[in-house]
């Protein structure tokens, strides 16, 4: 029961594609942040899929990509945390989440 | 699983590289300022704050954190000066330190204290002396050195994403301004999206080449193997190239940029303006010389290069003229110097293709690449410092003066502050025999030998359009304030004039003494 | 076509039983099952107490907060376990390298704790 390399990556591509998606359409800063998480993961999919690829290669450390995906994921989190904190000044100043409504800075 | 082969099913011992001082030793000035970040930021908790308006409420924490800087500063100076061993490897090739990596790391430190200097006045005047700014500024500073040394895609990646965090959190520092959150929020969304383009296209780079480490990637680009897979390859190339786009602000990846630069506080923006550059730079001058340049048996090398120096052009003819021709209908100071920022991240841009050129037809013994980069960075990084320290005290209380406009009169007012403004937009707008003029000649004699004549042209077309909105700011300056309307702006007290002095001196005496600065690159290039 | 997707018929039958099964199973209940139209029996189930208001009701900022805490703090297994697995081969230079990390995210906590992040009012 095989599972091929470029079937992965091309749901990790289509997944990373509806997060880019979100953040380039969707109003609400919120579902901005989940889209912006939504990337990361695809791309965290995409690595599970080389590292089970690559096992068979026994000349590289098979423990490359599973390190990356532990340190996407801390970063992802760092990220959200950082995000989460900025929309909360935001919303203290702004009294809003809709990226449309704040406008202030152009030119 | 029956695939599995059988080193993953048995418990194998985990190979053991302990950290040896060595590799501690490599990376002491990132210890430094992490050091000094963490102890500033713990001591700033347990500190009352003395009340009371009068001279700087905190000294301690500026001066701890400045002397931080300027340690780690001297440490990346002596490493410097040491004789050349070639780069070196340290915690398992996840670092490399050379000179050209060196070199860059120093630019950032003295972003870092020349920002740090200048921001003792900028805080007191709003009220704002955190620790948490001082703790940030040199976070960040680790960071990006990280990042210019890493040799590897997690640590490049790892290290971008803890710079970027840092810098937005500084852009959103002054939290009780719509502008500043504004700012820090387009900043980091595109940020982020832009991280996330970064990160698929090292994974995919990883993906093609089966290897994190840059120098196992060159070798794998030089055998040209089997393993290589090119598709995957050019993509994963084409998506760092939009990520690293959007971190230097090259046109069509330019739109956080001015809203960042003009929502922060001067002195942040001037910070990030050098560094984030300089950090990204060193990293795309790598990543251009390993993709673009690099020998390969078969095709590969040769395919890379073409779309590489295609890509490339394009963006750096783009944003050349754009920046430039947007800067001049800019009403804000602020805003006009961020348009301008993306100007001259074209005529870098220049550079690094230049670099990519040199480096392909083969480099003469003991010369390196990517020195008009350098050449063109070192003032660079100093005016934009200095201007941005300038331009810091153009305001009072929390009121800043932005439009141009509001400049009339600043020469009676303050003809110091209004003299050091004038130099550096000479500078900026490349004016014989400036520190700006140099670079510009460096990067574009370059192109033209090169065979980019088109660059060349557009570049120096562009530079001439450039001395118009530079030199509308100093006419503003010196013209009579029209009606009551005095500028706004405070007198920079030690730190301040020790800045601005310093960072204009130093433009002034690489514009004087070309040849040394010229040499200094040549020997500090990428080898 | 036929032959790569073939490895996903199980998903597919899988899938058909647990949707089969939930609509089986509700059908069944609706067809079969006694009908009592009472207020009680209409109103939202909330663990046999009456319910205080409506449930479409804003989060108060403070829980974003927590929630930033607690990602933050949380994402420290990540790292945790893989150590845990192999600590024993690592000997004192992993136990120093975790304690140096712990050492930093007490840093943090620290931190976290003197600038009032944890306070609820």
């Amino acid at each position: 029961m095989t599972l091929s390399l470029s079937f992965c990556l091309h749901l990790s591509a289509a997944i990373f594609s509806i997060g880019v998606y979100g953040v380039l359409t969707r109003s609400n800063l919120i579902v901005i942040l989940m889209s912006l998480e939504i990337m990361l993961n695809a791309v965290n999919l995409s690595l599970v899929a080389f590292g089970r690829a690559f096992l068979t290669d026994l000349t590289r450390d098979p423990s490359g990509p599973q390190v990356f995906v532990i340190m996407v994921l801390a970063v992802a989190a760092a990220e959200a945390a950082v995000g989460l904190s900025i929309l909360l000044a935001v919303y203290r100043k702004w009294r809003t989440t809709n990226a449309g409504e704040i406008d202030l800075l152009k030119g | 699983m029956q695939n599995l082969p059988a080193i993953l099913l048995e418990s194998s011992p985990v190979s053991l590289n302990p950290v040896t001082s060595t590799d501690l030793l490599a990376i002491l000035p990132v210890l430094i300022l992490l050091g000094t970040g963490a102890v500033v930021l713990v001591m700033d908790l347990f500190q009352s704050v003395p009340a009371g308006e009068g001279e700087t409420r905190k000294p301690v924490l500026h001066f701890l954190s400045i002397l931080g800087a300027v340690i780690a500063g001297a440490q990346i100076c002596g490493a410097l000066a040491a004789p050349d061993t070639g780069a070196t490897s340290f915690f398992r090739d996840a670092l490399r330190i050379d000179k050209f990596s060196l070199a860059m790391s120093l630019l950032i430190v003295l972003g870092a204290a020349f920002s740090l200097l200048g921001a003792a006045d900028t805080l007191r005047r709003r009220g704002l002396e955190h620790g948490e700014f001082h703790a940030l500024i040199l976070f960040s500073a680790a960071s990006m050195i990280l990042f210019t040394q890493s040799a590897s895609l997690i640590m490049a990646f790892l290290s971008l994403e803890t710079l970027s965090m840092s810098v937005y959190v500084l852009t959103a520092y002054t939290r009780e301004e719509k502008r500043s959150n504004e700012g820090a929020l387009k900043y980091f969304i595109l940020g982020s999206l832009s991280t996330g383009f970064l990160l698929l296209g090292l994974v995919f780079i990883y993906g093609a080449t089966r290897s994190t480490n840059l120098v196992e990637i060159e070798a794998a680009l030089r055998g040209g193997g089997a393993n290589l897979d090119s598709p995957l390859l050019l993509c994963g190339l084409a998506l760092t190239l939009i990520g690293l786009s959007f971190k230097i602000g090259a046109f069509p990846f330019h739109s956080w940029l001015p809203d960042a630069y003009e929502g922060a506080l001067s002195i942040v923006t001037g910070f990030m303006a050098v560094t984030v550059k300089v950090a990204s730079f060193a990293v795309l001058l790598r990543l251009a010389l390993l993709f673009g340049s690099t020998p390969s048996a078969g095709t590969i090398g040769a395919e890379l290069h073409a779309s590489l120096t295609a890509a490339l052009s394009t963006l750096a003819v783009l944003t050349m003229v754009f920046g430039n021709v947007v800067a001049l209908v800019q009403r804000s100071l602020k805003r006009m110097l961020a348009y301008s920022a993306i100007a001259h991240t074209g005529y870098l841009l220049v550079g690094v293709i230049t670099a990519m050129e040199a480096k392909r037809s083969g480099l003469a013994a003991g010369t390196g690449a990517g020195q008009a980069v350098l050449f063109y960075l070192f003032p660079y990084a100093l005016m934009t410092l200095g201007a941005f320290t300038c331009m810091s005290y153009l305001g009072r209380g929390t009121e800043d003066c932005e439009s141009l406009e509001s400049y009339r009169g600043l020469g009676r007012q303050q003809p110091v502050l209004a003299l050091g403004i004038l130099l550096l937009m000479i500078s900026f707008a490349g004016i014989p025999p400036t520190a700006g003029f140099w670079g510009k000649l460096l990067i574009f004699r370059q192109a033209i030998d090169t065979g980019h004549w088109g660059l060349a042209l557009t570049g120096i077309v562009t530079s001439v359009v450039s001395v118009y909105y530079y030199l509308s700011v100093v006419v503003n300056m010196y013209m009579q304030p029209g009606g009551e309307n005095e500028p706004l702006s405070t007198e920079p007290r030690t730190c301040g004039k020790l800045a601005i002095l310093l960072t204009v001196g130093a433009v002034a005496i690489v514009g004087l003494l070309p040849d040394t600065f010229f040499r200094l690159s040549m020997a500090y290039s990428l080898r | 076509m036929e032959c790569t997707l073939r490895p996903y018929l199980p998903i597919a039958v899988y899938g058909a039983l647990v949707l089969g099964t939930g609509f089986s199973l509700t059908l069944a209940s609706s067809i079969f099952g006694p009908r009592v139209r009472r207020l009680e029996k209409e109103s939202t189930y909330e663990c046999g107490s009456l319910p205080l208001g409506s449930s479409r009701e804003r989060f108060s900022v403070k829980f974003y907060l927590v929630a930033i805490l607690f990602v933050l703090f949380d994402i420290e297994t990540v790292f945790l376990v893989p150590w845990a697995v192999v600590y024993r081969s690592m000997g004192l230079f992993g136990l120093l390298e975790m304690l140096a990390f712990m050492g930093i995210l007490l840093l943090g906590f620290v931190y976290a704790w003197k600038r009032g992040g944890f306070d609820w009012e």
